[in-house]
């Protein structure tokens, strides 16, 4: 019966006080990445088993619709950053009963910054914790904390709540299923054509007005109408312009011009009622009369008529030139103006009002109904999730569960190994889940094997540590030293490097391919094109490639001679000591040091993406529950304000990209972050 | 105060709130995320909640700051103890500075701070005096009554008043790392069981025997189908072609029906006829009485129960009420904003017949009873969503289903059975010795006993449960505290919102598995 138990109890059954605790507990370094609703949960429970040094890292500030269930936070904090007052209150909360075991004092940091910055958050900054917890409300963070958790070798819990559902799932680094060993399904998506010309959903126009948004009034540098959804925008507010004209010349552009421009093409609107633009003359004056009246307010349930809506058009963008007219000057971090633009947030009443008005006229427009109200579209433009502080509470009691045993039996001798098969994922049901007899509204599941292909963790992990300027090295010498030289990959004939992150904030991380080298006869034009791509980037310093510290590489190097073909995937983190170790001048291979980390190992080419997920190869199974129907919480939360109810959450995991490979996004559009 | 709510005449439920535009507007901020999960109309039943809380150490403050950060009305917290060094560091809600002060004002005090809408009151004084001083007869005037690490004999006698007055009440337990949470509801009514924003069931449209002002809308705008252009023919909305399939039949076939929407139909491209056709055969074929009906005629509840035997006559007269939201379809607005006017004026309409029929024999048909206009309007807004759930009273063995229960749970994989008699057993013991038990086979006799008592003599438990819950000596521990507080914060919410069916018994939560398996405790 020895593993049916982890001793996880106090000593005495007293006081939970210092002396009672495991010594690893209160020597475990946590870090949490988010201090919202279960962060806050989180590292309230954390300090509630013992746990002493804690780090919070968030880029959030606190708003009002956060109160409802972070309670470390009152309504005196509203703007203030979430890590900080967290810290504080929670170093209030502590301090005073620990300050009298001097032997492991309180540490609890508040770091204000976004873990998708990873010179700053880089492979160094997570080895040294013991434990990171993630609690993030994104797939894309969630990707960059899981990628560093894996380059860093340190064990991640991974959490997910939405509704009364959730979801808890520790990760041991190469040891168990990580975060991308099961495929997530794609945010929603819808074609570019339907929300270009053919809308005929309520959600299309939101969509589309977000896109707006972006075009209007987001950051000038951003490519924001990629997708080319809005037909020849240049309908930014012009320097010196009113802004009531601007409005009348976007109204023009966006319902009359663009409208007339789309029923023209006849071929669209056999069968279906073709769209008529808005009759500004006769709406305009109107509208201008109940400027002062209509009510401002982005938590609005029930509908406008459309003269409201189009003089809350009208007021939103008056703001909303108002706030870009400053933007040029100083960069305002609790509404996210700055760089030339505006971030679009979703508390952000303007932003979420234009949004939704211009969802609505255009609704009008294109005969759609029911028109949305400012709540739903809050609720589809901002990827709304439900959230109460109970369900939060029990996924952060869990996660912590799972911490607690990770760190107590990893400090056990001869435990170790018994950690993977002691840890469960765990998943909270609204309903008791399961057969008449056993019902379960929690559900746990033994930790999986990890996926043999997983983009993320079956791949080699190595930092690379540069003692030579990045002003001064090429990514030609970088491959030869570095890659072929210290690695030993690279000799391949075909090599390909992609960036994962890097200082270039326009480096879309999974996208930017630097390099290519493919010795196969391939037709002419697309050898030409990586030729072009091989001689732009290889003589180029990697400081003008941005590349620096804290960049990630993803390196693919097949081997096309061997029988059978074979490749070889890592993924290498760059870090720069301080500068005063780089040498002035890069001559040997010597300039490169692994300081963690392996290079993987090579593996029979994989003809095309087998990944799709099935049960078989993931070792055993819990039985009881499929992964299907439970993977999908934390998936679930990403990307869904609907109601992520179990049942609904079962469609079939879509197919899974491989890093590297270009998102090919071409023909849908989802709506931006 | 809390926010009182009312019907306004649209029939919408909105928050009446005495305070300005701008204090609702923070209250609506506030509560968004929730807000969408259990709609106006569960937040407003939230907000005119009274909870008592019995127990305010780490378990009862866990589930306390849940409920109050979603924003109950009102909440009592009574608690025997003082603050003890040991609390802080496990209940968050009080600190070093706090320790020899009455634990329920400083909880009730940190819960005002947390949110300022709530009102808190705190209930002190020794465990012996404790429901004297909450005053036995107040626990028919909460919404629900949660007792946390409670001796037994209390907890006892907690349930029998709230059974003898229809309260809920939610009991929590923790001992280590396994705890349960019991949920005893003599009779509830659930609202909404899939949750706010949900699709507007089908059945609630009537479209087996259309209304007249929606045929009368139907033939207005879209009579005779044959002289419509193609546009205008391939735009007419679904619902508008069902009733005008049905409406001159007394009892329409599937067969009649769909033959009839096929020969309209003038082409394979329009969408809005094969959703007809789709719609026709899901219509036809389920026509039947809200499921409700039959359970709501039985209720307790003498209102709901009166609402039920109008719905009956009014069935009977002019069919039952019809939903005031239409679904999405597609269709242009005109169309869109024409029938859900239809709608809306009809189920007013329907509404204001019911109340009539209920009027009119109020003696008889209520007994008395005041049957209020949002509960009125609630049941009709929710006749297809609505559920009844029943279990059966309190009793220390509810959860073993003394008996009942095979023996699987005790000694199946999850044994959660076992780890409840468990902690009987040890609570038992621990009512009459204080100090924490070291000797198994104390503890092994109480659980022969308790076992006896219920009824479960022949069950065999494991010995190393046994040996572990002797190890755990009934500490509370903050992770466990957390999780059985939060279920038991949960489950309450289920109740106090009427939106979602809540556990029908015990949940039993193994910290050491991760596991919380429910066990049922059916009505007798």
């Amino acid at each position: 019966m020895a593993t049916e138990f982890v001793d996880l109890l106090p000593a005495t059954s007293s006081a939970p006080a210092d002396h009672a605790l495991h010594p690893a507990v209160l020597r475990a370094r946590v870090l949490v990445v988010g201090a919202g609703g279960v962060g806050s949960e989180v590292a309230k429970t954390l300090l509630g088993c013992g746990f002493r040094r804690l780090t919070l890292v968030d880029l959030d500030t606190i708003d009002r619709s956060n109160l409802n269930r972070q309670f470390l936070f009152r309504r005196a904090d509203v703007g203030e950053r979430k890590c900080q007052v967290a810290a504080q209150r929670l170093r209030e909360w502590m301090a005073p009963a620990t300050a009298a075991t001097s032997e492991c004092p309180l540490e609890v940091d508040g770091l204000h910054g976004n873990v998708m910055d990873s010179a700053r958050f880089d492979v160094l900054f997570y080895r040294q914790f013991d434990v990171v917890v993630n609690a993030l409300d994104n797939a894309e963070a969630r990707r960059q904390v899981n990628g560093m958790c894996l380059a860093a070798d340190r064990p991640l819990v991974e959490t997910g709540s939405t509704g009364y559902l959730g979801q808890v799932m520790p990760v041991l680094p190469f040891r168990t299923e990580c975060y991308e060993c099961t495929p997530k399904p794609p945010p929603r998506q819808y074609a570019v054509c339907t929300i270009r010309s053919t809308p005929d959903r309520p959600v299309h126009c939101v969509v589309w007005a977000r896109h707006l948004f972006q075009a209007l009034f987001g950051k000038v540098s951003s490519d924001a109408d990629a997708d080319g959804l809005l037909s020849d925008v240049d309908c930014r507010p012009e320097a010196n312009e009113l802004a009531d004209t601007y409005v009348q010349r976007l109204l023009h552009a966006l319902y009359v011009r663009d409208v007339e421009a789309q029923r023209s093409m006849e071929d669209l609107w056999r069968g279906r009622r073709a769209p008529e633009p808005l009759p500004l003359a006769e709406l305009l004056p109107q509208a201008e009369a109940r400027l002062p009246h209509v009510p401002y307010r982005a938590n609005v349930q029930e509908a406008w008529p459309l003269v409201d809506w189009l003089a809350v058009f009208w007021l939103a963008t008056r703001q909303l030139v108002r706030r870009l007219s400053g933007t040029s000057t100083t960069a305002n971090t609790t509404t996210g103006d700055g760089d030339g633009g505006i971030a679009f947030d979703k508390d952000d009443t303007d932003a979420l009002l234009l949004v939704a008005a211009a969802a609505n006229l255009r609704a009008h427009c294109y005969h759609i109904a029911p028109l949305p109200s400012a709540f739903q579209v809050k609720g589809i433009a901002g990827n709304i999730v439900h959230a109460v502080a109970a369900t939060n509470a029990v996924v952060a009691g869990l996660a912590v569960t799972e911490v607690l045993k990770y760190v107590v039996l990893s400090s056990v001798a001869g435990a170790a190994t018994m950690v993977p098969n002691a840890l469960r994922s765990v998943f909270v049901r609204r309903v008791p889940a399961g057969t008449r007899d056993t019902r379960r509204l929690l559900q746990p599941e033994r930790l999986h094997a990890p996926h043999p292909h997983c983009p993320a963790c079956s791949i080699g992990k190595v930092a690379v540590e540069a003692l030579v300027d990045a002003a001064q090295v090429t990514l030609g010498d970088w491959v030869r030293d570095c890659l072929c030289g210290l690695l030993g990959v690279g000799r391949a004939e075909e090599l390909s490097i992609s960036v994962l992150s890097s200082e270039n904030k326009e480096h879309r991380p999974g996208i930017a391919v630097l390099y290519e080298q493919n010795a196969e006869v391939d037709d002419g034009e697309e050898e030409e094109e990586e030729e072009d791509l091989w001689r732009r980037n290889a003589a180029k310093s990697l400081a003008a490639l941005r590349l620096g510290h804290g960049s990630r590489l993803h390196v693919t190097a097949v081997d096309r001679a061997a029988d059978p073909p074979t490749e070889l995937m890592m993924e290498v983190c760059l870090l720069w000591p301080t500068t005063a170790t780089v040498q002035a001048s890069p001559s040997s291979s010597m300039l490169w040091r692994v300081a963690f980390g392996h290079a993987g190992t090579r593996r029979p080419l994989q003809m095309e993406e087998g990944v799709g997920g099935s049960g078989g190869e993931h070792g055993e199974r819990n039985e009881g529950l499929t992964s299907t129907a439970a993977d999908h919480v934390i998936a679930v939360l990403d990307d869904s304000d609907e109601e992520g109810d179990e049942e609904s959450a079962k469609e079939p995991p879509p197919k899974q990209r491989r890093i590297g490979q270009a998102h090919a996004a071409h023909g849908v559009v989802d709506i931006p972050d | 105060m809390p926010a009182h709510c009312k019907a306004t005449r649209d029939g919408a439920l909105r928050m009446r709130l005495s305070v300005d535009e701008a204090a609702q507007r923070a209250l609506q901020e506030r509560y968004d995320r929730q807000l969408r999960l259990w709609g106006e109309r569960g937040q407003c039943q939230l907000q005119r909640a009274r909870m008592l809380v019995v127990g305010a150490s780490a378990i009862g403050a866990e589930l306390l700051k849940s409920v109050v950060l979603s924003g109950i009305g009102h909440c009592t917290v009574a608690d025997a103890a003082r603050v003890r060094p040991e609390d802080v560091g496990s209940n968050f809600l009080v600190s070093e500075a706090d320790v020899g002060l009455w634990r329920a004002e400083v909880v009730c005090e940190a819960l005002r701070e947390m949110n300022a809408a709530v009102s808190v009151e705190a209930v002190v004084g020794e465990p012996a005096q404790l429901l004297e001083r909450v005053g036995a007869a107040s626990i028919a005037t909460y919404s629900l009554v949660a007792v946390a690490r409670q001796p037994r004999s209390l907890v006892q006698q907690v349930a029998d008043v709230c059974w003898e007055h229809d309260v809920p009440l939610v009991v929590l337990q923790s001992h280590g790392l396994v705890g349960y949470v019991t949920l005893v509801v003599r009779e509830h009514i659930v609202m909404d069981v899939a949750g706010s924003g949900s699709a507007v069931p089908l059945a609630s449209l009537q479209l087996a025997r259309p209304f007249t002002e929606v045929v009368q809308f139907c033939r207005d705008h879209y009579w005779p189908l044959e002289q419509l252009d193609d546009d205008a023919h391939a735009h007419v909305p679904w619902l508008a072609l069902l009733v005008l399939a049905v409406e001159d039949e007394p009892q329409p076939s599937v067969e009649t029906v769909l033959r009839r929407l096929e020969r309209w139909r003038r082409h394979n491209s329009e969408p809005n006829f094969t959703e007809a056709l789709l719609m026709a055969k899901r219509v036809l074929r389920g026509a039947s009485d809200p499921p409700m009906l039959l359970t709501l005629e039985r209720c307790r509840s003498r209102p709901v129960e009166a609402v039920a035997r109008a719905l009956r006559t009014l069935q009977a007269k002019r069919g039952l009420p019809v939903s005031r939201a239409i679904p999405e379809m597609h269709c242009d607005t005109a169309s869109f904003v024409g029938l859900q006017e239809v709608y809306r004026q009809r189920a007013a309409e329907d509404v204001a017949a019911l109340r009539e029929v209920l009027a009119a024999d109020a003696e008889t048909a209520t007994g008395g009873a005041c049957v209020d206009d949002p509960l009125l309007q609630a049941i009709c807004d929710n006749l297809y969503n609505m559920a009844c759930m029943r279990t059966g009273p309190y009793r220390p063995e509810s959860g073993c289903g003394a008996g009942k229960r095979r023996a699987d749970d005790f000694e199946g994989e999850d044994g959660a059975a076992s780890w409840l008699v468990l902690m009987h057993a040890y609570d038992a013991i621990r009512e009459k010795h204080r100090a924490p038990l070291e000797d198994a086979t104390v503890l092994e006799a109480a659980l022969q006993r308790v076992l006896q008592q219920f009824d479960l003599a022949k069950v065999h438990i494991r010995p190393a449960r046994i040996q572990e819950t002797l190890r755990a000596a009934a500490v509370e521990l903050h992770p466990v505290a957390a999780v059985v507080g939060a279920i038991g914060a949960q489950e309450a919410l289920k109740v106090l919102t009427q939106c979602f069916v809540p556990i029908d018994g015990t949940v039993v939560y193994d910290g050491y598995a991760c596991r919380a398996t429910v066990l049922s405790n059916p009505p007798e």
